[in-house]
């Protein structure tokens, strides 16, 4: 879809089976309820989002990717500008590698193994398959046109030659639960190389991205912390967000509701990254998300008006909207917790 | 002359019964008296000031910082008065040596009460002669009506006190009935300064609640301040004209400052009542209490500077709807023998 300054504001939506096929595992779990309540996605085309759109037509491919990070306070809309953002590279045809939360690979693991790659690091078997699943479901169309340049070795009988195609990469991985974070990391070195040289464009899409660079609530078996570096998954994903690679973009999120050991109050990619992670993004283009301008609020209130979201008869009135904008402070998430029982 | 009737072991037997309730004498009374100027100018000695010029107040305040007590009942504290404020009036013996009492009264057991329904009554004829003069000279009979409103007469209590022996309410009814029949009077002012000492001034009733003006600011934008405060916390409210209803507290956005949505509505609550939801901004600074306590000091706050903006009708409103009114809950204290305030021990039947 292509979006100018002038629809800001506006909602636009998006047919069912592209958001299945597109956001298998993309989505916040509140608008996931929402679509299935209101029997179709509609999403909000806000400045933030229309300023990366404007950034990334302008970009040289040629140069190294650019960096973009999104932060805004608690529930400002930071992921919708990021689903909104794969939508529509996903349109245009480029590669996505969407990654929904890091949080998730930091934390609540249930299985750690030591990597067969390298000694001393941890592999996370279950998210890594999960990911593939998920990421084989958004791909579908370009796993056949891309073939890896090295051959990869999976254990002492199976094995991938060069020129083979990305699908049976991603197979391996998902037939093989012990080796499914090795052979993520394979996929994303492939796509990487593939960006340089092909006609693809890629987009990596990573969901709070600080979870990369902070500590984990993980341990090994003797009870020492893991640091982050230690897990394959974590590794591959920082490597490819590095900027040695070109014709491809990078937009990730910083979220501080998953994030681990930080204070409630903060939000800027300073204090969410830590020093380290804050280096290794280093030349970035940062873009706030803020709350809903007063546009954005009446196109939102009308849009649970026309939806018959809003039950209660005062909230009809101009009182009822003055008291909604109020109490929510103009805050996306919180207009919607409160609109949920009116 | 007085004759002696009886012995003078009679009267004395006599005297001594009589002299069960008088517990303080005249001689005992006196001596008191001295020394109590003598207390006096010595503690103003002590404190470095003029005995001459050392006043009741100046009495006080001295006690308090010599003796400081942290008693609650302000009765219970170090105290030094003048003997006639710490005694109370005696009756003096009513009869002379010779048993022979001194009023006429004496023998209807309340003298005082019936000398003084008497005296009243005296005046009441006096007054209706003078009245019946002016009729006969058809001179117009003075009006100046006394402020009823602004007096009322003594209670019963203090008519005991003041007659020195009990009245029962049956008297007390009949004696301010007779009051009221004289004030009643078209010429009862010539008997004013008899009426008066039975009434008393009533104080003031209600203190007016003055609303301030409202103040404006450097750039021409109204504002007012307002104060509030429940269960501890004490909030100060300055609230802007021409806003887009933004509110700040202690420098920090609301939706930061009260993440629960019952604060936010507590907040909200002023405003949507007068229907000036996006109308003002404000900035409050709140210290103390609980989470709720502050939303609940920080509405009070508003409330009182909204009522700068609003008609005294919709004040009155408001007053009505409590958002006006000081919140008197607070923590309710421990009680020795129980386990909370209210909550006793587990009983145990063994």
């Amino acid at each position: 879809a292509k979006h100018t300054e002038q629809h800001e504001g506006r909602l636009y939506n998006i047919p069912l089976e592209e958001v299945k096929a597109v956001f298998p595992h993309g989505l916040p779990h509140r608008f996931q309820q929402q679509i299935q309540t209101f029997n179709e996605a509609r999403l909000m085309v806000r400045r933030p989002a229309l300023e990366i759109l404007t950034y990334l037509k302008g970009s040289n491919f040629a140069h190294p990717a650019v960096r973009y990070v999104i932060y805004g306070e608690r529930g400002t809309g930071k992921t919708m500008t990021l689903c909104h953002v794969v939508h529509y590279c996903s349109r245009q045809g480029w590669l996505v590698v969407h990654v929904p939360d890091a949080h998730l690979w930091v934390k609540n693991c249930k299985e750690l193994f030591q990597s067969s790659y390298k000694k001393d690091r941890l592999d996370q078997p279950l998210q890594a398959s999960v990911w593939l699943k998920n990421f084989k479901a958004s791909n579908e169309r370009f796993l056949d046109e891309i073939k890896t340049q090295k051959k990869y070795i999976w254990g002492k009988r199976e094995s991938t030659e060069e020129g083979r195609p990305l699908r049976e990469v991603v197979e391996q991985g998902l037939a093989r639960v012990r080796s499914a974070s090795d052979a993520v990391g394979a996929l994303l070195r492939e796509l990487r190389l593939q960006g340089q040289r092909g006609p693809r464009r890629l987009l990596v899409a990573v969901d709070g991205a600080n979870a990369l660079w902070g500590r984990t609530t993980l341990s090994k078996e003797d009870k020492s912390p893991v640091s982050p570096e230690e897990l394959t998954l974590v590794h591959n994903l920082r490597k490819t967000l590095r900027n040695d690679w070109s014709g491809g973009a990078i937009v990730t999120t910083l979220s501080q509701t998953g994030s681990l050991f930080k204070p409630s109050s903060a939000y800027t990619p300073q204090e969410l990254l830590g020093k380290e992670g804050f280096d290794a993004l280093d030349p970035f283009v940062p873009i706030p998300v803020p709350n809903y301008s007063p546009r954005e609020f009446e196109s939102c209130y009308g849009y649970y008006l026309e939806r018959r979201w809003l039950q209660h008869e005062k909230a009809h009135t101009e009182d009822g909207k003055a008291e909604l904008r109020f109490l929510s402070g103009s805050n996306p998430r919180q207009l919607d917790r409160l609109a949920g029982p009116l | 002359t007085l004759r002696l009737i009886c012995t003078t072991t009679a009267v004395q037997k006599r005297n001594v019964a009589a002299s069960g309730p008088e517990k303080y004498t005249e001689a005992f009374i006196k001596k008191q008296i001295e020394e109590f100027n003598l207390g006096k100018r010595h503690l103003a000695n002590m404190m470095g000031e003029d005995p001459e010029t050392f006043t009741q107040e100046d009495i006080d305040r001295a006690i308090a910082y010599l003796f400081p007590s942290g008693l609650f009942d302000k009765r219970a504290r170090p105290l030094m008065k003048h003997p006639t404020e710490v005694f109370p009036e005696q009756r003096k013996i009513q009869w002379g040596e010779d048993g022979r009492p001194f009023h006429f009264l004496f023998y209807t057991g309340k003298q005082s009460y019936y000398s003084l329904m008497h005296e009243t009554y005296e005046k009441f004829l006096n007054v209706q002669k003078h009245q019946d003069q002016l009729t006969a000279q058809d001179l117009p009979l003075q009006k100046e009506k006394r402020n009823l409103a602004g007096s009322r007469w003594l209670t019963k209590i203090e008519l005991e006190e003041m007659l020195l022996e009990k009245v029962s309410d049956n008297d007390y009814s009949r004696f301010i009935q007779l009051l009221q029949k004289l004030a009643t009077l078209p010429c009862a002012d010539i008997e004013e300064k008899y009426i008066q000492k039975f009434s008393k001034e009533v104080p003031v009733q209600l203190q007016k609640v003055v609303i301030e003006p409202l103040q404006h600011d450097e750039r021409g934008v109204a504002f007012s301040t307002g104060e509030g405060k429940r269960k501890t916390a004490r909030a100060t409210a300055v609230v802007y004209d021409n806003g887009t209803g933004k509110i700040t507290v202690n420098g920090i956005d609301i939706l930061h400052y009260f993440p629960v949505l019952q604060d936010r509505e507590q907040l909200l609550f002023p405003f949507q009542f007068l229907g000036r939801i996006g109308k003002h901004d404000m900035v409050c600074t709140v210290s103390g209490g609980g989470r709720s306590a502050q939303a609940g000091a920080i509405r009070l706050a508003s409330a009182k500077a909204l009522r700068s903006f609003v008609t005294e009708k919709e004040v009155e409103f408001m007053r009505q709807a409590g958002l006006l009114t000081v919140d008197p809950r607070v923590k309710e204290r421990k009680k020795p023998g129980q386990e909370g305030p209210r909550r006793k021990f587990t009983w145990k039947k063994r």
